[in-house]
């Protein structure tokens, strides 16, 4: 209950100084952008290395998703929280990302397949990243790797609300925010990419 | 409670959320090492998240958005000018057709001074033409001292005024038996009493267009032209103060009669300023027989004849016409210059009439 309280508290004065430093920008002040970048960038960071699962995607994730929020601050209301706000667009930023890189992918296979047909499983394998990213890679336990693989063996959907909910223990109903959608279907997408995270961590869950 | 139900609700809570739940959890070995496996999963994903970023991210980030910020800058003045490049000229050809268009709508919209519209007023009739008294007949070429006429009837004017154009156009006039008698200075019928009045008033001092601006006809003066007419008469003799008012048709009608006698051979001024004879006298032009109009006129005292007497004015079909004296003799040419110019613009019709000095 306190550390309930005291997060909520905690929540409030965030809110607070974020709402203030937007009016400022939205008031003409260019230089409280860095106040809001340096309030929420490294939740924007981790979000963006949890979903797409490189740190140099992630930074470059992390450097659109702020241009984007500089652009759009001007018709920002401080109805939602900055902090679901930009988390929001940092989502949308690594949809982008995940879906550009699908396609290249699927484009260099399909050209690779063409030219060796014969060695078409070869490539196939080729592509099929099966060693540890080097963010997993750096983490100290070994549990710690096996989650980080197995959070990009689940699909952007599941990997989205697992690291909104999981990973940067986000409420329901901020995640409903970011996800734009109700209560009960965070839930219910929750349970589906939990019981996928299991299946993709079988040596470590009984 | 089943175990499927139980791992299933930790699956959407994260954690046992009923009584049912905890009993279960209490006395299922297998569902709590289940729920001590997730409650370790949970912990290495907080951990995940609390994963220190590099420690150039912010300089890093707040570089690139600073650098988006100045793109976006230059980008819209890019556009801007962009756009002033691309649409300087067309806009810059809208604006002078605007303005152009702006000032011929004005133009067109501009209340125009009265033009010439030549009506026979009711005091003067002419007995051929008494069946149509009252119907207006603009005629532009009729008045050309009108004030606003266009170039071209002016042109016209200044060639008719010629002694050769002179008796052709007025012929051509005449034959359609158009008449523009002057209602100020040149009243007809059989009473000449409200010209009379009107010229005492003149010989006062009254100005007969009353309050209209100087250089301008007075807009509601039905027979302007023929006011324009009378500043023919006195441009040919002293100017008065209050005939100031029509300086363009006295300069007009000064030049068309100097013109006039320069090609008959004599000044008008040393006949208007001849003797001690007062400059401008009223004379009546009425026919010597039969019908025609009745016309009182006021003229220079040298274009007059002298008190009392009596010429003879014939106005041909076509040419100058010829004034004879009392006893027949021809009038000089100054006199004739002046009496021509008088003439013309009233259009009298050819015939033979009698010019009486009244005054």
């Amino acid at each position: 209950m306190d550390d309930r309280g005291t997060r909520g508290r905690a929540f409030q004065k965030e809110w607070d100084a974020d709402a203030a430093s937007v009016e400022r920008f939205q008031a003409g002040d260019a230089e409280a952008f860095e106040a809001l970048v340096r309030s929420r960038e490294r939740e924007v960071y981790r979000t963006a290395l949890r979903i797409l699962g490189s740190e140099d995607d992630a930074m470059d994730a992390s450097q659109e998703t702020f241009i984007r929020a500089y652009r759009s601050l001007g018709s920002f209301r401080n109805e939602a929280s900055f902090k679901t706000w930009v988390i929001g667009i940092c989502i949308n930023v690594c949809r982008n990302k995940l879906a550009s890189s699908s396609e290249q992918m699927k484009r260099r296979s399909t050209g690779l397949t063409k030219e060796n047909a014969e060695d078409g499983e070869e490539m196939e394998s080729t592509f099929r990243d099966t060693s540890p990213d080097p963010a997993s890679a750096a983490l100290g336990s070994e549990l710690k790797q096996a989650l980080a693989r197995a959070l990009t063996k689940l699909s952007p959907e599941h990997r989205e609300i697992i690291v909104l909910r999981d990973i940067q223990d986000l409420d329901y109903d901020e995640v409903g925010a970011i996800l734009q959608c109700p209560e009960g279907t965070v839930k219910s997408r929750l349970s589906r990419a939990r019981q996928a995270l299991r299946e993709a961590l079988e040596g470590f869950w009984p | 409670m089943t175990c499927q139900e139980f791992r299933e609700m930790i699956d959407r809570d994260g954690a046992p959320t009923t009584g049912e739940a905890n009993a279960h959890l209490h006395d299922c070995p297998s569902c709590a090492e289940f729920v001590e496996t997730w409650q370790e999963v949970r912990r290495g994903l907080h951990e995940l998240g609390e994963e220190e970023p590099p420690p150039f991210l912010h300089t890093r980030l707040m570089a690139h958005v600073r650098e988006a910020a100045e793109a976006d800058s230059r980008k819209k003045e890019a556009w801007f000018f962009g756009l002033k490049k691309i649409w300087a000229g067309p806009l810059l050809v809208l604006f002078l057709g605007m303005l152009l268009g702006g000032y011929g709508l004005m133009q067109v919209l501009k209340p125009r001074p009265v033009t010439a519209p030549v009506q026979t007023p009711p005091t003067v009739l002419q007995q051929e033409d008494r069946q149509a008294a009252g119907k207006s007949q603009p005629r532009k070429e009729e008045s050309p001292f009108q004030e606003g006429a266009p170039k071209e009837n002016d042109k016209q004017a200044n060639a008719a005024s010629s002694p050769q154009n002179l008796g052709s156009s007025e012929a051509g006039a005449l034959s359609k038996g158009d008449f523009s008698p002057p209602a100020p200075a040149v009243s007809g019928g059989v009473s000449p009493g409200p010209a009379l009045e009107e010229e005492k008033k003149r010989e006062r001092g009254d100005s007969i267009f009353g309050n209209a601006p100087a250089g301008e006809p007075a807009p509601s003066e039905p027979y302007q032209p023929l006011a324009n007419s009378t500043g023919t008469i006195q441009g040919t003799g002293d100017a008065a103060p209050g005939r100031a008012s029509v300086p363009k048709d006295k300069a007009v009608a000064r030049s068309q009669a100097s013109s006039m006698e320069s090609s008959l051979g004599t000044a008008p001024d040393s006949l208007a300023r001849s003797g001690d004879e007062p400059s401008e006298v009223v004379c009546t032009l009425s026919p010597l027989s039969g019908s025609g109009p009745f016309i009182t006129l006021q003229l220079p005292a040298g274009a007059a004849p002298p008190s009392g007497g009596i010429w003879t004015v014939h106005v041909p079909q076509e040419g100058l016409p010829r004034v004879q004296d009392a006893v027949g003799k021809p009038v000089m040419a100054a006199p004739l210059a002046t009496l021509t110019a008088i003439l013309r613009p009233l259009r009298v019709p050819p015939g033979s009439y009698k010019l009486k000095r009244i005054s």
